[in-house]
């Protein structure tokens, strides 16, 4: 499904301090996209307000659909079908990792019957190579397999658009990188757009298509990897020289 | 008075926030047919778990009163009321009133920890992004399991409370085993019991939707975050839901007799 995700002067406040004042961004479909900034810039207060977790205090986020005859037309993001991957995963740890994957299946919005939840879950664990953690607790896996289970749960519901925050937080540089081959493997093998937030440079330019800077409460720059090298703001080469340093000093 | 005025409105706010979202949860609960198993899992956690304490708790009462009773009663030859005295007292307001405090110590807390923990953990953020109503879903069963257990429980404190004063005061003091239990049978009415009931219902309902709501508002309510604010989600939980259920039980009782 080809659609555009448009947002228009999107602002947010936390009390008195403004954390988002005019963000305009577009995210296309079959992209993948990662918003970068500094800490606090306010890049997961940006996801969530796409996701519909947080409500905007201005501006417009708005899906445009265009079918295969060329027609466009208005929905919303839950129409469209996404999944949000958290930072921290937010996996139920009193459920297993087959019911953390089954959970939107069950109790979402969908008349799946328990058979066919059975033979999806067990789909992408195997596809995941999750198998043998399928009745293990999230308390018994390591990180990277909680991450696959939380990649799991976003993707059996088939989403359109996968939202990723931070994916890879918290992981070792060998770690980091298998995330993002994950990512742009399971893209390819599901046909999902992604929307990521990362501060991993340069380690994320491998799997994306496009790239936001946020700034003081705005998208200062929206274009390809290869646009972004020949910028000439000083704030964002800083940023990125930095990123740099810091990855090189990782590995 | 200004400050007065102030907490009164700032009280009946909060009620209504509440009652919006104990009604919100069960509507939501009963329009999602597919989790009427969760009401057992929380059957366990609100009365299962707490059985032990209301059968001590209500055991002791029953003795304590069955001696303070035994003995200010036979200063005026009366000890023979002493089944009257206590299966009232137990029946109509000990019972419900000890055995709403003593849930809501023992799950109440943890219901609002929980639900605190998972807010924390971004869960219920997770839960809406899959389109799964996160109020149905942690507080729905939960509120249910009150109104059926908060009975339940109260219904076996009054019997071991009245076996308790039985114990002291006739096993004990050595009062005729057959005046005491006489005294029971004859003065309790079904009127007495329906009051006990009633008041059970209402407290099993508000007092596992003030700890839910509490911990579900836990990031919102509390002045700090994380884990610190989970733990004052806990506390307020515990005091207001005690606050509630002795304003309610002085107001259902004056509403009763």
């Amino acid at each position: 499904m080809k659609f555009c995700l448009n947002i228009k002067s999107l602002k947010k406040n936390f009390g008195c301090n403004s954390v988002l004042s005019n963000v305009d961004l577009e995210i296309q479909s079959d992209k993948v996209t990662v918003i970068i900034g500094k800490s606090g810039a306010g890049k997961s207060v940006l996801l969530k307000l796409i996701a519909g977790i947080l409500n905007a205090d201005g501006g417009k986020i708005s899906i445009t659909q265009v079918s295969d005859a060329g027609q466009s037309s208005e929905i919303n993001l839950k129409d469209l079908g996404f999944s949000y991957m958290f930072q921290n995963n937010a996996l139920f740890d009193s459920l297993t990792a087959f019911d953390n994957i089954a959970l939107p299946l069950i109790e979402g919005n969908y008349n799946f019957k328990s058979s066919q939840v059975r033979l999806k879950v067990d789909a992408l664990l195997e596809q995941l190579d999750l198998l043998s953690s399928k009745n293990k607790f999230p308390g018994e896996l390591s990180g990277g397999m909680k991450k696959r289970v939380a990649f799991a749960r976003a993707l059996v519901t088939e989403p359109n658009i996968v939202l990723f925050d931070e994916p890879t937080t918290g992981l070792d540089p060998e770690k980091k990188f298998t995330v993002f081959e994950m990512i742009n493997q399971y893209k390819e093998q599901f046909g999902f757009s992604a929307l990521l937030v990362s501060h991993d440079i340069p380690e994320v330019y491998e799997i994306v298509d496009s790239i936001a800077w946020l700034d003081e409460g705005k998208i200062k720059f929206q274009g390809s990897k290869d646009e972004i090298d020949r910028i000439a703001d000083q704030s964002v080469k800083n940023y990125l020289k930095t990123g740099r340093f810091n990855s090189k000093v990782r590995l | 008075m200004d400050k007065i005025l102030k907490i009164i409105t700032f009280s009946v706010r909060e009620l209504g926030e509440i009652l919006l979202f104990i009604i919100n949860s069960i509507v939501g609960f009963f329009l999602c047919q597919k989790r009427f198993s969760k009401i057992i899992i929380s059957s366990y956690e609100i009365g299962f778990r707490c059985l032990f304490i209301i059968l001590v708790i209500g055991l002791f009462t029953g003795m304590v009163m069955g001696l303070q009773m035994y003995y200010t009663l036979i200063k005026f030859g009366a000890e023979s009321a002493l089944g009257t005295a206590i299966s009232l007292s137990i029946i109509r307001e000990l019972g419900p009133v000890l055995s709403a405090l003593m849930i809501v110590g023992q799950s109440g807390s943890a219901i609002c920890s929980e639900i605190g923990i998972q807010r924390n953990d971004e869960q219920i953020d997770a839960l809406e992004t899959m389109g799964i109503g996160s109020r149905s879903f942690l507080a729905g069963p939960r509120l249910l399991a009150g109104f059926i257990c908060f009975p339940i429980l109260t219904a076996i404190f009054d019997l071991i409370g009245l076996w308790g004063g039985y114990f002291s005061g006739s096993i004990l003091m050595g009062l005729d085993a057959a005046i005491y239990w006489n005294k029971v049978f004859s003065s309790v009415q079904f009127i007495d019991v329906l009051g006990g009931f009633i008041k059970s219902f209402i407290f099993g309902v508000f007092t596992i939707g003030i700890c839910c709501y509490e911990g579900y508002y836990s990031h919102i309510k509390s002045s700090y975050p994380g884990i610190r604010g989970v733990s004052q989600a806990a506390t307020r939980a515990v005091v207001k839901s005690s606050i509630f259920i002795l304003v309610f039980d002085y107001l259902i009782t004056s509403f009763l007799l």
